[in-house]
C-alpha cells in the first residue's frame, strides 16, 4: 500500500504531494488521495437500499475496555441519515452543518431538504477545499441516506468532491468483504422487508469484523424510509436482530 | 387651518384573541380561541394560537399572528437543535429561558407577542410560564393573555387562588379546571368582540398532550 511505498522508496510524489494546490506530473493531486486513504484507515459503514427504506449499518471501534465505542451513524434531520468512516471530528462539522441545512431550508420552504440536493452542496464544501493551498481536504467519507418524495437514496460522499448513488455501499477497512456480500444479495433488496434488509445489513458487517463478533457493543443500525423517521439502532435494540442470525 | 397631525405606518397589528394556562399537581391545562381579527373584521374563525414543541409542552401566544407563527418556528427549529445536541427534548424549564432570551434579542423591535408557556416540568409538576413582549418571564400557578386577559384574571384570581376567600372551598381537579377554563372563555367571548368562534384545549400530564374543541359564540 501507500505507506510501504513510501518505505520502499517507490514513491516520487514527495515533490508535489506538501499541498493540495500542487498538481503532480501524472495529473493527481495527492493530497486528495491521502485524505481519502484516511476514510479507508476508518471502522467500515454501508447501507443498503430496498423499495421503501435505506438501511445503514457500521462496526464501532473501542480504544480498549475502559473507552466507549465510536458513534458512526448520525441523524441529520427526519428522513435523513449518515454513516461515516475517517476522521469523526471532520464527520460531526459536516453532520453540523447538514443539520443547519435541513433546518433552514424547513424553515423558509416548510417542506424536507431533497436528499440528493444536500449532498451536492456537501460534494462542493469538499471541492472547496482542494483548490485552496491553505485548507486541507475533509478527511471522511459519508454514506447519506435519505428518503423523499423521489423515494428513498444512498449515496457516498469522497474527500475529493466526487459524488455516487448507489444500491449498496461499504466504505472503511475491509470494506470488500461488505461489497461482496451486498452484491450477492443486492437482486432480494427491492422485494425485502424492513426486517430482512436489517437482517442483511448486519450480516454485511461480519466480514469486516473479520474474527470478531459482532453484537450489541460494536454494533449500530439506522433506518429511514416511508412512514419510518430516521431511527437508530443500538445496544439491546439489536438483541433480537442478532439472535436471528446465530 | 388645521394643526399638524403625524401620520405613520405601524409594523403592528393585533390580531385579538384570548388565551389561558392553569398548572396543576402534576398536568396543565391550556386553553386559547381561535378566532383571527383584525379591527371591527373577522380574518378567520378557525386558526390555532397554540403550538407543541415536545411531548410534553406546548406554547400560546396571543398578539400579531405574524410575529407569532414567526417565532412558534424558529422555536420548533431550536427544538430540532436542542435535540441533535443533547439527545433529549428540553424540559420546560430550559424552553422557558431560551424564549426569554429569544424575545429579548428583539428587544429594540420586539415580537408583538403575549406568550403563555405551558408544561410538565422535570419533577413532574405542571407549569406555566408568563411573558411580556420583550421576555419578562414568570413561572405561575396560572395566567392568560390576550384582548380578553383582563376579563379572565380576576376569574382566575378567584377560583384558583382564592386569595380573599375566607370561605374554604375544595380545589377543583384535573376535570374541574378544564370546565373551568371552558366556563371563562365562554364569558369572555361574551364581552371581548376579539374573543369567539371555537376554543382549543390543550390538556398536558404524565400521558402526553391531549386536545379537545369547543364551539364559542360566532357573534
Amino acid at each position: 500500500g501507500l505507506l510501504s511505498d513510501a518505505k520502499n522508496g517507490k514513491m516520487n510524489r514527495n515533490q508535489y504531494d506538501t499541498d493540495v494546490s500542487t498538481w503532480s506530473p501524472q495529473g493527481k493531486l495527492h493530497q486528495v488521495e491521502y485524505a481519502m486513504e484516511s476514510v479507508k484507515q476508518g471502522s467500515c459503514s454501508l447501507g443498503l437500499v430496498g423499495k421503501d427504506f435505506v438501511v445503514l449499518a457500521a462496526l464501532k471501534r473501542s480504544t480498549g475496555d475502559l473507552a466507549s465505542y465510536q458513534k458512526k451513524l448520525f441523524k441529520i434531520d427526519d428522513h435523513i441519515g449518515i454513516g461515516i468512516a475517517g476522521l469523526t471530528a471532520d464527520a460531526r462539522s459536516l453532520a453540523t452543518w447538514m443539520r443547519t441545512e435541513c433546518l433552514n431550508h424547513k424553515f423558509q420552504y416548510d417542506s424536507p431538504v431533497t436528499t440528493g440536493r444536500l449532498v451536492s452542496d456537501i460534494a462542493d464544501k469538499h471541492q472547496e477545499k482542494t483548490q485552496a493551498s491553505w485548507k486541507r481536504p475533509y478527511g471522511v467519507g459519508l454514506l447519506v441516506a435519505g428518503y423523499d418524495r423521489d423515494g428513498p437514496h444512498l449515496y457516498q460522499t469522497c474527500p475529493s468532491g466526487n459524488l455516487y448513488e448507489y444500491k449498496a455501499m461499504a466504505i472503511g477497512a475491509r470494506a470488500q468483504s461488505a461489497k461482496t456480500y451486498l452484491e450477492k444479495h443486492l437482486d432480494s433488496m427491492p422485494g425485502a422487508d424492513l426486517e430482512t434488509l436489517v437482517l442483511h445489513s448486519l450480516k454485511a458487517l461480519e466480514g469486516p469484523a473479520n474474527d470478531k463478533d459482532v453484537d450489541v457493543k460494536n454494533a449500530c443500525v439506522a433506518v429511514v424510509g416511508k412512514n419510518q423517521p430516521f431511527e437508530l439502532l443500538e445496544g439491546d435494540a439489536l438483541e433480537p436482530y442478532l439472535r436471528q442470525l446465530k | 387651518m388645521q394643526a399638524p397631525v403625524e401620520q405613520r405606518w405601524s409594523p403592528y397589528a393585533d390580531n385579538g384573541g384570548t388565551c389561558m394556562g392553569v398548572a396543576g399537581e402534576d398536568f396543565v391545562v391550556v386553553a386559547a380561541d381561535t378566532r383571527l381579527s383584525q379591527g371591527y373584521s373577522i380574518h378567520t374563525r378557525n386558526c390555532s394560537k397554540v403550538t407543541q414543541l415536545t411531548d410534553k409542552c406546548v406554547i400560546a401566544s396571543c398578539g400579531m399572528k405574524s410575529d407569532a407563527i414567526t417565532l412558534h418556528k424558529h422555536l420548533k427549529a431550536r427544538m430540532v437543535m436542542y435535540e441533535h445536541q443533547h439527545r433529549r427534548q428540553p424540559s420546560v424549564t430550559a424552553i422557558a429561558q431560551m424564549l426569554s432570551t429569544t424575545l429579548y434579542y428583539k428587544r429594540f423591535f420586539p415580537y408583538y407577542t403575549f406568550n403563555v408557556l405551558c408544561g410538565v416540568d422535570d419533577e413532574g409538576k405542571g407549569a406555566v410560564y408568563n411573558y411580556d413582549a420583550i421576555g419578562n418571564m414568570e413561572r405561575v400557578p396560572y395566567t392568560t393573555s390576550g384582548s380578553g386577559s383582563a376579563l379572565v384574571m380576576s376569574v382566575l384570581d378567584a377560583q384558583i387562588a382564592k386569595s380573599n376567600q375566607t370561605i374554604a372551598t375544595p380545589s377543583l381537579d384535573k376535570a374541574g379546571i378544564v370546565e373551568l377554563c371552558k366556563d371563562v372563555l365562554s364569558s369572555v367571548g361574551e364581552r371581548d368582540i376579539h374573543t369567539g368562534d371555537y376554543a382549543e384545549i390543550f390538556l398536558i400530564d404524565a400521558a402526553g398532550i391531549s386536545k379537545t374543541e369547543f364551539d364559542l359564540k360566532l357573534d
